[in-house]
């Protein structure tokens, strides 16, 4: 398993849960599941950490949070909203930038 | 059902570290309920791939990650903050004594509007039971409301794991300032004799006042001392009661 490295990773985690829950609303565990799909599960996080960025995320107003019983639980839905979706366009183009300018980087080594 | 048993020190201690560091209980409360949640599903993952009930919680509690890396996340938040953590001088130091000025004042008004003849400047005289709630309410605004704003500072600051420097500032500052308040009605005994409403604040400049600063502090005392052996040890419920 790899080791993750929290300060470069600031914004990742924001990136990876705005990107699955603007296909549809989940809750934690299947967010995670998720994730680990998406990115096959070569991004190693505690899947705790899942919890304060979705809270974080709430209060900015980027994501609303629904209760619905399931089985005797109640499970808490997180869908993305309008202003969740403006800061996913910005995560994304962010992002981008960041890996044409590593592979470039990389290239240049390789090239080098 | 999974063994909550043997996760107990990870959701016993997470709560404590989260609320020290000055999140606010609702998301302290919200995580961990959360994270039980978490914790059951991944429980079940492990059990329905043929692991043993103790592989499958050590699973589950190792996917869910470490408990320090966890705190250090949550408190990175700074939005997910206390208002009394971000701001404890203006909330603890100052809130006290001016929420009870504004009740007091608040308290008049109404009085003052309802009751007194505006040209005239008289008191109207109303009926007995209306006499009788009136010097109610204002002996609760005199008394009783300084102690139920140190029970409720106490509670919260305890509650939230906060530091006791501001909030003791805050109660003693509300125990010395609000202690000389006054507020005396004498109702007219006659439709044409006026009445007389007097409300004061000042310098505690008299035993009554004296002795007042000093029951409150000493109630204060109590409720800090009662509200910190309670509160200060509070940790969001486990599996088994709505934790949100």
């Amino acid at each position: 398993m790899s080791e993750s490295n929290p300060p470069f990773m600031t914004g990742v985690p924001e990136l990876l849960v705005l990107r699955q829950l603007a296909r549809q609303q989940m809750y934690g565990y299947e967010l995670v599941k998720a994730i680990h799909l998406a990115t096959g599960e070569s991004i190693a996080l505690g899947e705790g950490v899942v919890y304060p960025t979705l809270h974080s995320l709430e209060k900015s107003g980027a994501l609303k949070s629904t209760r619905r019983p399931v089985n005797g639980r109640t499970r808490v839905y997180y869908s993305v909203t309008a202003k969740g979706r403006r800061r996913l366009e910005t995560l994304t183009s962010k992002w981008q930038r960041i890996r044409v300018g590593i592979e470039s980087a990389l290239m240049g080594v390789a090239n080098a | 059902m999974p063994d909550f048993e043997t996760v107990l020190p990870f959701f016993s201690s997470l709560p404590g570290r989260l609320l020290s560091g000055g999140v606010a209980p609702r998301h302290v409360k919200r995580i961990i309920a959360e994270l039980q949640d978490h914790y059951t599903d991944l429980y079940d993952e492990g059990m329905k791939h043929g692991l043993s009930q103790q592989d499958a919680n050590a699973e589950a509690l190792a996917r869910i990650g470490k408990e320090d890396d966890l705190v250090a996340e949550v408190l990175s938040k700074q939005e997910l903050r206390s208002w009394t953590s971000r701001w404890p001088k203006a909330i603890y130091g100052i809130g006290p004594v001016v929420t009870a000025i504004t009740v007091f004042f608040a308290s008049l008004l109404p009085f003052v509007l309802l009751l007194v003849e505006e040209e005239e400047r008289k008191l109207y005289l109303p009926p007995v039971w209306m006499q009788s709630l009136i010097e109610a309410g204002f002996f609760a605004v005199v008394y009783i409301l300084p102690l139920i704003i140190a029970a409720t500072v106490c509670h919260q600051a305890s509650l939230r794991r906060d530091t006791l420097v501001w909030p003791i500032v805050g109660l003693v500052v509300l125990c010395i300032v609000y202690s000389p308040v006054h507020i005396e009605v004498i109702w007219p005994t006659l439709p044409d004799v006026s009445g007389n409403l007097s409300a004061s604040f000042g310098l505690p400049n008299t035993v009554n006042a004296l002795v007042r600063i000093f029951v409150n502090l000493g109630f204060v005392a109590l409720f800090m001392t009662w509200c910190r052996t309670k509160w200060s040890r509070y940790i969001p419920s486990l599996k088994g009661s709505k934790p949100y």
